[in-house]
């Protein structure tokens, strides 16, 4: 991969005050673009699908050791609850402790998956989960190897808009486009 | 009462004024001779004097309650009687007691007349009540005579000798205050004339040798009072903001003497602004206060402090403080005042808090 350390993404990630909530309002607001920025990248690259706020301090974006920073507690909270009004994070439990992490947003998910179907010429076909996931033809599709629960958060949206159908069958989880 | 009578050097007293002078009077005990005959009389404002060639006696006009004149007759010359009184104590004279209350001088050469009239005139002016001459032992004999005595006016006599001998060493102190002054001006002085030199051969000395010269005399506090020229450099090191703690310090010090209190420093500043001076009063958002130049640009003041931390890539409060001379509580109310603008932006971590460039 070409980006694989986290300054290589955003050179904020090396700025001591990055890692300081900014008191100056207008500042702050700047500080936190970055960070969603940053992060979103972060999990693109990495396809980083969910986080759990218990693995915080293993997170690698919220610390750098190198300059011997980290992020708090608090922090990480306001920057969950910017993500989520930004609509980049959906929590998964009411304690909002895990959450999933959309680095495209819900409808462009949407989007680029049933083009992507439909560009195959794949609609009114059945597929599994696992071989639109893991398989070798989604190979170049950007939600090859996706965490299978975003996926299912994806084709409920398509199922919504009523572009697919989705349905269990014998333990194994299948869609069908429409 | 030729006891009344003592010795003296003959020298007139401070604040005493000599009147007349005759020759040729003799001093009589009540009607009886004494062994001071034909000498020298001076009357003063405060005294009788008579003096020969062995002896020089005084008189202290306060003594006397009054005077008469008995012209010359067949048997005698012209003499002035003076009547005494009797409270002064003994001070050493030529005699120990005396049987009479008055005392008699024998005009031998004449001027009886003249000595009378001016007599009578002092007696009436009482100069010397006015105006006590020193030597102070004949007051200080009054003192302990008074307070020989009992009852309330005893009391009442022992506060006022009390108040007295304060009011005297008061006056005594301030008079080495009052000289120590004095030279402490002449220190200004040879200063002034010192720096006055140095000024004209600026081209001698390196401006870092003048300003060094300069500190010393001001620490030794002699100096003009502090102006934006005796403070030289010091002054506008100051980013135009001081707390008032430092310029209480500085004032003073500058002054050497005649020190003003924090109090009055503090009215002082709170009314500056009244009096479109060119420093006010500000308080600085810590409850810091402090003064600050009217003409204070605050943007550019800012905006140099930000250049002073993008040079530095980051600073704290004390680095901004011991690199522009100004007091670390000044210097980060400085840098918070650049955060609030939006012109720094904070790196609080274990390390403490710095300021870096606001790259956001």
């Amino acid at each position: 991969m070409a980006a694989t350390k986290i300054a290589d993404i955003s050179w904020f990630h090396d700025f001591p005050p990055f890692f300081t909530l900014q008191p100056n309002l207008d500042t702050r607001r700047k500080q936190l673009d970055a960070w969603c920025s940053l992060l979103l990248d972060y999990c693109r690259l990495k396809k980083v699908c969910t986080f759990d706020v218990n693995d915080a301090s293993k997170f690698p974006p919220f610390f750098n050791a190198k300059i011997n920073r980290q992020l708090d507690n608090h922090f990480i909270q306001i920057l969950l609850e910017e993500l989520r009004s930004r609509g980049n994070i959906e929590w998964e439990d009411k304690n909002k402790r895990r959450c999933l992490i959309f680095w495209n947003s819900l409808e462009e998910w949407a989007k680029n998956v049933y083009q992507w179907i439909t560009s195959r010429g794949m609609n009114r076909t059945v597929c599994t989960f696992y071989e639109l996931l893991h398989g070798d033809d989604t190979r170049s599709a950007d939600f090859h190897n996706i965490d299978p629960k975003l996926f299912r958060r994806i084709l409920h949206e398509l199922e919504k808009r009523g572009q697919a159908t989705v349905f269990s069958e014998n333990g194994a989880d299948g869609v069908k486009f429409l | 009462m030729a006891d009344r009578l003592a010795w003296t050097d003959g020298q007139l007293h401070v604040g005493e004024a000599l009147v007349t002078t005759q020759n040729g009077v003799s001093i009589n005990d009540g009607p009886e001779k004494t062994d001071y005959q034909k000498g020298s009389i001076e009357l003063t404002s405060h005294r009788i004097l008579w003096k020969d060639k062995s002896a020089q006696v005084e008189l202290t006009l306060s003594s006397v309650i009054c005077c008469e004149k008995k012209d010359a007759s067949i048997i005698s010359k012209a003499r002035l009687i003076c009547t005494l009184s009797r409270s002064q104590t003994k001070r050493p004279g030529p005699f120990a007691s005396s049987t009479h209350d008055e005392i008699q001088f024998e005009f031998r050469d004449g001027g009886c007349n003249e000595f009378f009239r001016l007599i009578q005139e002092e007696l009436a002016k009482k100069r010397w009540s006015v105006q006590p001459a020193k030597p102070t032992t004949t007051m200080n004999a009054a003192m302990s005579d008074r307070s020989h005595r009992t009852g309330i006016s005893g009391i009442e006599n022992h506060l006022q000798h009390q108040l007295n001998v304060q009011h005297q060493s008061i006056s005594g102190a301030f008079q080495d205050l009052n000289n120590l002054m004095q030279q402490a001006k002449d220190m200004v002085n040879i200063s002034k004339t010192i720096a006055n030199k140095i000024q004209e051969q600026r081209s001698d000395l390196t401006s870092d040798e003048t300003i060094r010269f300069r500190s010393y005399l001001l620490s030794l506090g002699i100096d003009n009072p502090v102006t934006k020229e005796s403070a030289g450099s010091q002054y506008h090191d100051t980013n135009g903001i001081m707390t008032l703690s430092d310029a209480f310090c500085r004032i003073n010090r500058a002054r050497g003497y005649e020190l003003i209190s924090p109090e009055d420093l503090l009215n002082a500043a709170v009314h500056m602004e009244q009096l479109n001076l060119p420093v006010r009063l500000r308080v600085l958002s810590s409850g810091i206060k402090s003064f600050e130049l009217t003409n204070h640009n605050e943007e550019k003041d800012l905006k140099e402090i930000t250049n002073q931390v993008e040079s530095a890539k980051s600073m704290s409060a004390d680095q901004l403080a011991n690199l522009i001379g100004i007091p670390v509580i000044v210097a980060r109310e400085r840098l918070i005042a650049a955060e609030t603008n939006g012109l720094l932006c904070r790196d609080d971590s274990i390390e403490g808090l710095r300021f870096y460039p606001n790259l956001f």
